[in-house]
Parts: C-alpha cells; sequence; structure tokens
C-alpha cells in the first residue's frame, strides 16, 4: 500500500481555498469578457436574412417548440395548478395569473410527444379572444428566429383556441 | 521296607547275620556246658558213690581182718582199730544212703547199714566170748553168726557197688547222648543260619540292584539330560553374550543420544527463555500497537465527524445553490417575460431586448454555474460519503486490528508462559536426562557384571558339562557293573 500523499492533498486543499476566494482570476475575467463579446457579435450576422419572427421558444417532451411572443400575455413559473374535476386529462387545472383564472393544457398528447418530463413553466397565452396556459417543461427564450431555417416548431394557438375541445372550459 | 536306604537294609541284613551267628554260638555254648557240667557232676557223684562203696567195702574186710585178728590172738588193740573202722565204714555208708538218689539205693544202703549193725552185735557177743576166755564159744558165734552175716553183707555191698559203677557208665553213656545231640543241635542252627544268611544276602542282592539299576538308569537318564541341557545352556549363554552386547552396544548408544538430548534440551530450556524475553517484548510492542490502533481509530472518528461535518456544510452551500438556481430560473424567466414585453413594443423594444438577452445570457451562466456546483456538490457527496465509509472500515478494521493485535497480544502472553513451561519442562527433562545417564551408566555397568558373571555362569556350565559327562561315563560304567552282577546272580 502505497503511502498518502499527504504534502498533495495540502496542495489541492489549497487550491480549493483560493479557488472559493471571491476575486476571478484574472484570466478567467479575460474569457468571460470574449465569450459575451462574441456572443453580441453574432446576432447581426442574422439581420439580412428572411422574414425574422418574436418568439418564445419553450421544451416540450424533449423538444423545441414556439409561440409567437406577440399572443404571450407572460411566461411564469407552474406551481402546482389547481385540479378540476370531470375535465379531461389535458387540462391539469386552473391557475391564477394575475386575478385571472386560466385553464392550464398539456399539449404533449396533441403534438405527438412522451408525457414524461416535469411541467415547471406555463406559458400564458392570448388568442381569438381566449386566455389559457399551456404547461411546459423550461421556457428558454424570447428570440427573434427565422422559423423557416430552424428546427423550433411553431405552435399554432389561434388553431388551439378554435379547436372545440378547448372550449370546455369556456364560460 | 522299600522306605529303607540300602546301607541300613544292609545293615539289617548283617545284623540279622550277626544275631544268628550269637544266637547260634550261645544255643552251641550253653548246651555244651550244661552238657559238660552235667557230665562232670553225675559223674563224679557215681564216681565218688562208687569209690565210698569201694572204701566201704575194703573198711568192711578191714574190720573183718581186725576183729579176727582179735580172736586169734586176743590184741585189744585190734580190736580198737576194729571199733574205728567199724566206726568209719558206717559212716560212710550212712553218707551213701543220705546221699541217695534213687529208692533203690536207699533202701540196698539202709539194709546194709543193718546188716553191719547186725555183724556188729555178732561180732562183740564173739569178743565177750573171747574177752571171757571161751574161744571155741567165740569160734562158734563167728563161724555161726558173724560169717554168714558178713558173707550176706559183703555180697550186698559189693552189689551195691556195682550198681553205683553201673550207674556212673550210664551217666557218662547219657552225658555221651547229650554232647552228640548238641553237636547236632549245632549243625542244624549252623545250617539254618547259613541258607537263611544266604537268603538274605539274594534279597539283599537283588534289592541292591534293582533300586541300584533304577537309581543308574535314572542317573544315566539325569545325566545325558544335564547334558542337553549344560549344551542348551551353552548356546543361551552364548545368545546371551550376544544380547548383552546388543544391549551394551544400545545402552551407549542411548547415552550418546542422552547426551544429544541433554544438550538440547538445554539449548531448548535456552531458547525458551531467549524467547521468552523476546515474546516479553513482542507484547509489549503488541501494547503499544494497540495504543496506536486506539489512537489512530480515534484520529480517524474524528477525521469521520469532520468528514460529515463537511459534508453537512456542502449541503448548506447546495441549498444555497438551489436558491441561486432558483433565482436563475427566474432571472431567466424575467428575460423571457421582458424580450416578449420588447417583442411587443416594437422597435421601442429593441434596447430592451438586448437588455432582457443580456438578462437571460446571466441566468444561464447562473444556471449553468448552479449546475457544476452542483455537480461538484455531488462529487463532494460522493466522496464524503466514500470517505466517511473508508473511516468506517478503517474503524472496523482497526477495531478487527486491534482485536487481532489483542489477540496476538494474548497469543504471545500465552505463547511467553508456553514458552517457560516448555522451558521447565526442557529444566526438567535435562534433569531427567542426566538421571537417565547414571541410570544407563548403572545399567552398563550391570551389564558389565553380568558379563561377567555369564563368563563365570559359562565356565560353570562348561564344568558341569563335564562333570554331567564323567557322570554319563560313570553311569555307564555303573550299568555295565550292575548288567554283570545281574547275569551273574541271574547264572547262579
Amino acid at each position: 500500500m502505497t503511502a498518502f500523499d499527504w504534502d498533495g492533498a495540502r496542495r489541492r486543499l489549497e487550491a480549493a481555498r483560493l479557488a472559493l476566494a471571491d476575486e476571478p482570476s484574472p484570466e478567467e475575467e479575460r474569457a468571460l469578457l470574449e465569450e459575451r463579446a462574441r456572443a453580441l457579435a453574432l446576432a447581426p450576422e442574422r439581420e439580412p436574412d428572411g422574414p425574422w419572427q418574436d418568439v418564445v421558444v419553450f421544451t416540450l417532451g424533449g423538444e423545441r417548440f414556439a409561440v409567437e411572443a406577440g399572443q404571450v400575455a407572460e411566461a411564469v413559473e407552474l406551481d402546482a395548478p389547481t385540479p378540476l374535476p370531470g375535465t379531461p386529462d389535458f387540462l391539469l387545472g386552473v391557475i391564477n395569473h394575475r386575478g385571472r383564472v386560466l385553464g392550464v393544457y398539456d399539449l404533449r398528447e396533441r403534438l405527438g410527444r412522451p408525457r414524461d418530463g416535469e411541467l415547471a413553466h406555463a406559458v400564458a397565452v392570448e388568442a381569438g379572444g381566449l386566455c389559457f396556459a399551456i404547461a411546459v417543461e423550461a421556457v428558454e427564450e424570447t428570440t427573434r428566429e427565422r422559423l423557416d431555417r430552424t428546427l423550433v416548431t411553431l405552435v399554432d394557438v389561434e388553431a388551439l383556441a378554435a379547436d372545440p375541445r378547448l372550449r370546455i372550459e369556456d364560460e | 521296607m522299600s522306605k529303607w536306604t540300602i546301607g541300613r537294609r544292609i545293615a539289617a541284613g548283617y545284623a540279622v547275620l550277626i544275631a544268628l551267628l550269637v544266637v547260634t554260638a550261645v544255643v552251641g555254648t550253653l548246651a555244651l556246658r550244661s552238657t559238660r557240667e552235667d557230665f562232670t557232676s553225675a559223674l563224679t557223684t557215681a564216681e565218688n558213690r562208687a569209690i565210698k562203696g569201694t572204701d566201704a567195702l575194703q573198711g568192711g574186710d578191714a574190720v573183718v581182718t581186725a576183729f579176727l585178728s582179735y580172736l586169734l590172738r586176743g590184741n585189744e588193740r585190734a580190736l580198737d582199730t576194729m571199733n574205728e573202722r567199724l566206726e568209719a565204714t558206717r559212716e560212710v555208708k550212712v553218707q551213701l544212703r543220705d546221699s541217695a538218689t534213687t529208692a533203690a539205693q536207699v533202701s540196698g544202703w539202709t539194709d546194709a547199714i543193718r546188716q553191719l549193725d547186725a555183724w556188729n552185735q555178732a561180732a562183740q557177743r564173739a569178743i565177750e566170748a573171747r574177752r571171757a576166755g571161751r574161744r571155741q564159744e567165740a569160734v562158734d558165734i563167728y563161724s555161726e553168726e558173724v560169717i554168714p552175716i558178713r558173707t550176706t553183707e559183703r555180697a550186698l555191698v559189693v552189689d551195691l557197688v556195682t550198681a553205683e559203677r553201673r550207674r556212673a557208665a550210664e551217666i557218662a553213656n547219657a552225658a555221651s547222648e547229650d554232647s552228640r545231640n548238641s553237636i547236632w543241635l549245632l549243625l542244624t542252627v549252623s545250617v539254618a543260619a547259613l541258607v537263611l544268611g544266604v537268603l538274605i544276602a539274594w534279597a539283599l542282592a537283588r534289592a541292591v540292584t534293582r533300586h541300584l539299576r533304577d537309581t543308574v538308569s535314572t542317573l544315566a537318564s539325569t545325566s545325558s539330560e544335564i547334558l542337553a541341557a549344560t549344551a542348551q545352556q551353552a548356546s543361551g549363554a552364548a545368545e546371551e553374550e550376544t544380547a548383552i552386547h546388543q544391549t551394551t552396544t544400545t545402552a551407549d548408544e542411548v547415552r550418546q543420544t542422552v547426551a544429544l538430548t541433554t544438550e538440547k534440551a538445554r539449548a531448548v530450556a535456552q531458547e525458551a527463555r531467549e524467547t521468552a524475553d523476546i515474546s516479553r517484548d513482542g507484547r509489549k510492542a503488541v501494547e503499544e500497537s494497540v495504543r496506536g490502533t486506539q489512537e489512530a481509530r480515534a484520529s480517524m472518528e474524528t477525521l469521520a465527524e469532520r468528514i460529515l461535518a463537511l459534508s453537512e456544510q456542502a449541503q448548506q452551500i447546495g441549498e444555497i445553490v438551489r436558491t441561486v438556481n432558483g433565482l436563475a430560473e427566474q432571472s431567466n424567466l424575467l428575460s423571457v417575460n421582458a424580450g416578449i414585453e420588447a417583442a411587443k413594443a416594437g422597435e421601442a423594444g429593441r434596447g430592451f431586448a438586448v437588455v432582457a438577452a443580456e438578462v437571460k445570457s446571466l441566468a444561464e451562466q447562473s444556471r449553468q454555474a448552479t449546475a457544476q456546483i452542483r455537480d461538484i456538490l455531488g462529487e463532494i457527496q460522493a466522496a464524503t460519503q466514500a470517505a466517511v465509509m473508508a473511516a468506517e472500515q478503517g474503524v472496523k478494521a482497526s477495531e478487527a486490528g486491534q482485536a487481532i493485535t489483542s489477540e496476538a497480544g494474548e497469543a504471545i502472553r500465552i505463547l511467553g508462559e508456553r514458552l517457560v513451561a516448555s522451558a521447565d519442562s526442557a529444566q526438567q527433562i535435562l534433569a531427567s536426562a542426566q538421571q537417565q545417564m547414571t541410570g544407563i551408566d548403572q545399567v552398563a555397568m550391570a551389564m558389565q557384571n553380568i558379563r561377567q558373571a555369564s563368563a563365570q555362569n559359562m565356565a560353570s556350565t562348561r564344568q558341569v558339562e563335564q562333570a554331567a559327562r564323567e557322570l554319563d561315563t560313570l553311569s555307564k560304567r555303573l550299568t555295565e557293573l550292575v548288567d554283570r552282577r545281574n547275569g551273574a546272580y541271574a547264572k547262579a
């Protein structure tokens, strides 16, 4: 059995202590700034191409989907929705959003995705005079996308709103 | 009789023979002596009587002569002589009568005395007539009375003397007869003694010879047995000699072995003592080791405690990270919503959209950082768990080690005690080996003595063998002797 490397241990502990210090090292700081510069520099390159659209991107069933930003009221965290008895499975319940009662829908079956992820967020949308919330796994970002050149699927909220099944909770 | 020894039998036989001889001699002597005495006394008596008778006869004649002389001459002196003679003659006759042994003799001699007295009366009358001077009358008395009486008396006396002489002759004849009888008796007794003696001698010889033959045959068989026994004994003695030699060699070997054992036992005792010291040192080392192990265990427990504390602190970090994560999520949502608002605002919201994007980027970075921190915390937790488990195992191992070390210490203690016991045992073995050595020396000495005794025994056996051989020869010679004598008897 080889003897334990106590000197090495001490060096490693020192390194750990240094790492926990408040100030990042100069190299790290520089790397961080360069990364930010690159990220900012990339955005204008896409500008000249095609029809751009502001969308809110979220993931559902492991796939990225998007809705038009203009139809989105707000992205919120989905705490436990209040379930409604006698309603279908895809209606998870209702939530209180800024004084309004919104039905929360699980669209994964409709979108042909497996129902296995945790639905941690909800996107409140307004379309066709309807307000409801789409339960999602994660809200990623609000971005401008050329939807014909991306793999993000745009969810047609108008169509959803027109779906007679969603009328269930219509008053 | 059969229990009598030969010497006793022979002595008895000779005693009987001697007794026979003595009896024979005594009987013969006594018979002869009695015969001779009887003969002598009888003869003397008879002859005396005859002589006295003759004296009486002659005395009578002398009386008659004196009477006649007186008658013729008137001599008074002759008368005295006559009376003297008469008295003597009468005395003799009275003696003869008194000493007579037969009635005839008594009556005869009584008659003779009476006639003598009658004659004396007649003679006295004639003497008185003569003295008175009447010669004629005296002659007449003489011729008519005295002579006839005298004649009768003389004839009677002569007859009596003759009878006495005849009697003496008869006695002599009887003595002769007696002596002849004695001789016959002697002869008979002698012959009987001879025959008896021969018989006794034969019986003796027979008895002695039979017993002697039995004894001699027994002697022969015994001597041959002794010879065989001595031969066996000789071979046995040779084997004994070999055995003694082997035993002596073995004893020497045992002695060497015992010497070796002594040396080894001494070495063992020494080594056991030294090893006991070493075991004492070992025990001390083990005790120190136990103490060290206990300290190590305590250190390890402290270490585990510290690691647990660290782990708990890491957990607190995790909680903080979770909070940070939540903040990042909210920031993200905030950026998304800001982006939505910016999008709704159209061109006026462009700058706001950039800020929103920046916020989103920060939120993303925060999320990544928290993810990293969570990973690291997970690793720390795993490492902590491993460290705590390792510490636990270390404690257990140290406990086991302590137990084993304690056992080792106990074992070493027992070992030490056993070693001390071994040293004692070795000491005892040493003492025993020394005693054994002494014993083996004694055995060797005894073997030497036995060898000497065996040699002496061998010599004795040879002597015995020689003696037995001589005895055998003697017995053969005796057998020949006895058989020859027996043959002689058989021929006889």
